[in-house]
């Protein structure tokens, strides 16, 4: 890998680290299971791995943004996520915060031409 | 091998979570090979590859942990740091100055010294390390941010009049004045230690050490040797005061002031009487020297004798009265 390559993978990650909270509060207005909220964010162009999806979706829960529930009705048990109220709050706030970025970054994307 | 790799990630983390987090982990990994699979019997080859997507243990566990698990984190590193340099320099000083003693008073064996020196130093130094790591990790552990460290802040709620003045350069103590008080201090100490056997009148034949004739008594030494310890350690509390302070305030020139005085005190002390001195000195010069009593040489030196010791002492007492006087004339220079 170049070194650009490898430089562009860092800051792409660094940037993606918070939109993936975003389109995940996003997503969870349904209760879904970790492995369907990556199959749903993947098929809506976020692909996330299950290696960083599973620990973030702890990590919502613990700062109450997030409500879980183990389902152990199916073949296997697992644990489905929903947006608690606090996390609904937080979320709609993110969404114009990240709405003004964009709209940001485009003028400063115009500026330059 | 799935068992295995959830063992693996949950032995990582806090007890706590471990059930509900393998619980999880067990039914993605099962997910992710009916995803891969379409029906078809899992094979070894499958749960590999999916084993490897989600990652190695460690990192896994890592993301789940959230926070790093810090020995000695940012805040306290650089303090850290400083403190390690500076308790190393220390050491090898220390160390070289007894290697350089002992190589003088017997150059003969001077590999065995410096083989000791080594060993010394070796010992000294994994000591140092691991009680100045220990003591930070257990601040770290407790979440004891020493406040007053250089650069270790209220982190979220800081205030700006938490940072300090930008010390004036004239105010300043440089850490190479603290080291060479303390290294000074160990010297001290050492050529009190080692006194009788080369802190005296060394007299050669045929380019050998022949004999000593020392400057103390050695027997008056040993009593007072915890003094001379406990001033030692004084001093080195003093230049430590001083490093931490790191500019001359009043209340530091104070405190230089109480800790010199306390000094002085302990040095008149252990002076007592001149007890310290060897009674014998003069008597065992002339002897060696063949001098009768009744020579001029005689009186000669027992004068140059009582007149260096005075000497000695004037400088002692000048050199903490000049120490005492900087401290206040920088802490009060405007």
């Amino acid at each position: 890998m170049s070194e650009v390559d490898e430089l562009v993978d860092k800051l792409l990650q660094e940037l993606r680290r918070g939109t993936i909270t975003i389109g995940v509060l996003s997503q969870l207005d349904e209760p879904q299971y970790g492995y369907s909220l990556v199959s749903i964010l993947s098929e809506k162009g976020m692909p996330v791995e299950p290696g960083t999806l599973y620990p973030l979706l702890r990590r919502l829960e613990k700062q109450g943004l997030l409500e879980s529930k183990w389902d152990t009705n199916e073949g296997r048990p697992r644990k489905y996520y929903l947006v608690s109220r606090k996390g609904k709050e937080v979320f709609a706030q993110l969404k114009n915060e990240w709405k003004s970025i964009v709209g940001n970054m485009e003028g400063l994307f115009r500026e330059n031409g | 091998m799935v068992e295995r790799y959830i063992y693996a990630v949950t032995q990582r983390l806090p007890q706590g979570q471990r059930q509900d987090i393998a619980e999880e982990l067990r039914g993605l990994i099962e997910d992710m090979l009916d995803e891969g699979n379409d029906g078809r019997p899992v094979e070894n080859s499958n749960i590999e590859r999916v084993l490897i997507e989600l990652g190695s243990p460690s990192e896994l566990a890592e993301k789940y942990r959230g926070t790093s698990h810090f020995l000695v984190g940012p805040d306290l590193f650089p303090a850290y740091l400083s403190v390690m340099k500076l308790v190393f320099i220390i050491a090898v000083s220390a160390m070289g100055i007894i290697f350089a003693v002992e190589t003088i008073l017997t150059p003969l064996s001077i590999l065995s010294h410096f083989v000791d020196f080594l060993i010394s130093l070796f010992v000294t130094a994994t000591q140092a390390f691991a009680w100045i790591t220990a003591g930070f990790a257990a601040a770290q552990y407790f979440g004891m941010t020493p406040f007053g460290l250089p650069g270790v802040y209220n982190r979220g709620k800081w205030n700006p009049s938490e940072l300090p003045p930008v010390p004036d350069e004239k105010k300043r103590i440089k850490r190479g004045d603290v080291l060479t008080g303390i290294i000074f201090s160990i010297l001290l100490l050492v050529v009190m230690r080692f006194s009788n056997h080369l802190f005296g009148i060394l007299l050669f034949e045929d380019h050998h050490l022949e004999a000593t004739i020392p400057f103390l008594n050695e027997e008056k030494l040993d009593e007072v040797m915890p003094l001379i310890y406990l001033m030692v350690a004084i001093g080195i509390v003093k230049e430590i005061t001083k490093l931490m302070a790191g500019k001359w305030t009043k209340n530091l020139a104070v405190t230089n002031l109480v800790i010199n005085g306390a000094i002085f005190l302990l040095a008149m002390l252990i002076l007592r009487d001149q007890a310290i001195l060897n009674p014998d000195f003069v008597q065992q010069l002339t002897d060696s020297w063949e001098i009768g009593k009744q020579q001029e040489e005689y009186m000669i030196i027992k004068t140059v004798w009582n007149q260096s010791y005075n000497l000695a002492l004037a400088a002692f007492v000048l050199t903490l009265l000049i120490d005492t006087m900087t401290g206040f004339y920088k802490a009060l220079r405007k």
